[in-house]
């Protein structure tokens, strides 16, 4: 069970960005409620779940993976590099190409400061 | 002639307007007098548009124009519907119920709402509900709880208390909700209605205020299962504009037909349920043996850790999701010293104090060292409770088990958080899986309140719940 004391729903109150009231009373009573709230959603932690369970929610990255090149000195060949260069710009490209309008390397975005100024240009 | 809306279905009212017993202007005037009759005490409309008899005059020109040509009218043109107040239509405010957005105007068109308006439907308004959809009562709205019609005593259930009132009251013909933990059917249930949640992103959440963004889909409620098939089919469809739409190609179900019935029997020996509804699930499970079908009992061992899921899932994706309403992108600002104390001001004097706490939860479950621990492994179960979904599904066509543990409890009557998240005990597994269901008035509880009756179904199997639930239906008012 995890126990939560004032400073941590504190330190939740500033990532949240949303206020506590100033009275300990008040404050007290707001970690009484989260407490049960945390031991309640707890539970989830006590399930197995069998590796032969599929992922259907479970987050994972839909990216390339980076490219890490901690290998042997021998791996980092000049036709090593060449393909991951063309891999990066590969990746790139198809990138830009799914956005609707490009121009060279830049994004074409529709203008949103300075509207009016640029009518009266 | 005198239109009685509490009594008229939707499939009925089409009829009349198409042999020209009644116009769209004479439907819409009646729901307008409706409105100013009742929704001062059951609190169910935040607001009515202003155009609401140009919509249906324009509606009535269409049916006159199409009855000439001998078209066959779209089922909705000129009826009037409701939309829950985090549903957008352009020039017309939305606010999820929160002060943060009073006075907000949207912007732009909810792809729903421009399907309604395309086959001439009358949007009236929009409709109270729990503050962002947190809540399973009603009671959490900035604008004061709507009332249930029943008893207005009583809860109408959430959090699309308004959607249901609208409807159940007999103030609209079919209303929209939205249903991220049973959102659409508690209140449904609670108030004697149908109420549906399709299968995961085949209606579009474009223009939906968000809250949990892999739970969340909007919803019908109506009088009877035909008339939530129409309001269905009116939404329906793949939407470019929603990256999570399903494509049409893809909506295909493992079952053509339903023969056999499954019931998971251990989930009602859970504590907590009432004896009314233990009783409401065995005379329907006679029903349906009565209509045909095979009834057989089956195991979702992990059913009942949907709500723990559903807390941590829906309150990380929720923390994200209004992370932006913070008076500088969005809702009322509160003028503070510096950003930091204007974010402040603006979301503590904005939000109320059940979406404060799911922020907070939010925060915790996806902050470091707590990540794996608890958001890590809440998706990591709801792959399990998908599976075993999965596997259910390949031994029977539908899964039959109630909508709430009890009939509509009294204003005030649940104070602790837990308890009140216990309501969605039965609705929450299909939004954990993504799978469809329907609620359906099976019985009265032991005060007199309407119960409910769900059906789930595999995967894009929203035709075998509508083939069911009218068979059903039809033997439950017979």
């Amino acid at each position: 069970m995890i126990s939560l004391t004032t400073d941590d729903l504190k330190k939740l109150s500033v990532m949240a960005r949303v206020p506590l009231p100033e009275s300990v009373e008040e404050k007290q009573k707001i970690l009484m409620k989260f407490q049960s709230v945390l031991d309640f959603v707890a539970q989830v932690e006590a399930v197995d779940v069998p590796d032969s369970v599929p992922h259907y929610f479970t987050p994972v990255n839909i990216v390339r993976d980076d490219f890490l090149f901690n290998t042997s000195p021998d791996e980092i060949t000049e036709e090593n590099l060449k393909k991951m260069k063309q891999d990066r710009d590969q990746t790139r490209e198809d990138i830009l190409n799914e956005f609707p309008s490009r121009r060279g390397d830049h994004l074409v975005v529709p203008l949103v400061l300075n509207k009016t100024k640029k009518k009266t240009e | 002639m005198a239109i009685n809306i509490s009594e008229l279905t939707i499939k009925k009212a089409r009829l009349m307007l198409d042999n020209g017993e009644i116009t769209s202007l004479d439907l819409c005037m009646t729901v307008l007098d409706e409105i100013n009759k009742k929704n001062p005490e059951l609190n169910a409309f935040l607001g009515v548009y202003d155009d609401v008899l140009d919509q249906a005059a324009a509606s009535d020109k269409l049916i006159i124009q199409n009855g000439e040509l001998g078209i066959k009218n779209p089922d909705l043109l000129g009826i009037p519907i409701g939309l829950k107040d985090n549903i957008l239509v352009q020039g017309k405010h939305a606010g999820s119920a929160s002060k943060i957005f009073e006075g907000y105007v949207a912007p732009y068109s909810s792809t729903a709402a421009l399907k309604l308006q395309e086959q001439g439907a009358v949007l009236v308004g929009n409709l109270n509900m729990d503050e962002f959809a947190m809540g399973s009562s009603g009671e959490t709205s900035a604008y004061g709880p709507a009332k249930n019609p029943h008893d207005t005593t009583r809860v109408p259930g959430g959090s699309s208390s308004g959607s249901a009132v609208a409807v159940a009251g007999g103030m609209v013909l079919g209303s929209f909700g939205t249903d991220t933990a049973g959102s659409v059917r508690l209140p449904a249930s609670f108030c004697g209605l149908v109420g549906m949640y399709s299968t995961y992103d085949t209606c579009s959440r474009y223009g939906i205020m968000a809250m949990g963004s892999s739970l969340d889909q909007i919803g019908p409620l109506a009088k009877t299962v035909e008339d939530c098939e129409m309001l269905y089919s009116a939404i329906v469809g793949y939407d470019k504009h929603d990256a999570q739409s399903v494509p049409e190609e893809m909506r295909v179900c493992t079952s053509a037909s339903v023969k056999k019935i499954g019931v998971p029997k251990k989930l009602l020996e859970l504590p907590g349920i009432s004896k009314a509804v233990i009783d409401n699930v065995n005379e329907s499970v006679e029903k349906l043996k009565k209509l045909g079908y095979e009834l057989v009992d089956v195991d979702l061992p992990h059913i009942e850790q949907s709500l723990s899921v559903y807390y941590i899932v829906m309150s990380a994706e929720a923390s994200t999701n209004l992370a932006c309403y913070d008076g500088i992108r969005y809702g009322n600002r509160i003028e503070g010293e510096n950003l930091e104390d204007l974010y402040f001001k603006t979301k503590g004097e904005g939000l109320g104090e059940e979406v404060k706490r799911r922020m907070f939860l939010g925060a915790y479950s996806l902050s470091a060292g707590y990540y794996d621990a608890f958001y890590g492994k809440a998706c990591r179960v709801r792959d399990l409770i998908k599976f075993e979904f999965e596997e259910v599904f390949k031994q029977v066509d539908l899964i039959i088990m109630p909508t709430s543990t009890d009939e509509a409890f009294k204003f005030g009557a649940i104070t602790d958080p837990v308890s009140m998240y216990a309501q969605d005990i039965f609705a929450v597994p299909a939004n954990i899986a993504g799978t469809p269901a329907i609620t359906i008035p099976s019985g009265k509880g032991e005060h007199g309140m309407p119960l409910g009756i769900q059906f789930y179904a595999p995967w894009f199997g929203e035709s075998l719940l509508f083939e069911v639930g009218k068979k059903f239906e039809a033997k439950n008012t017979n």
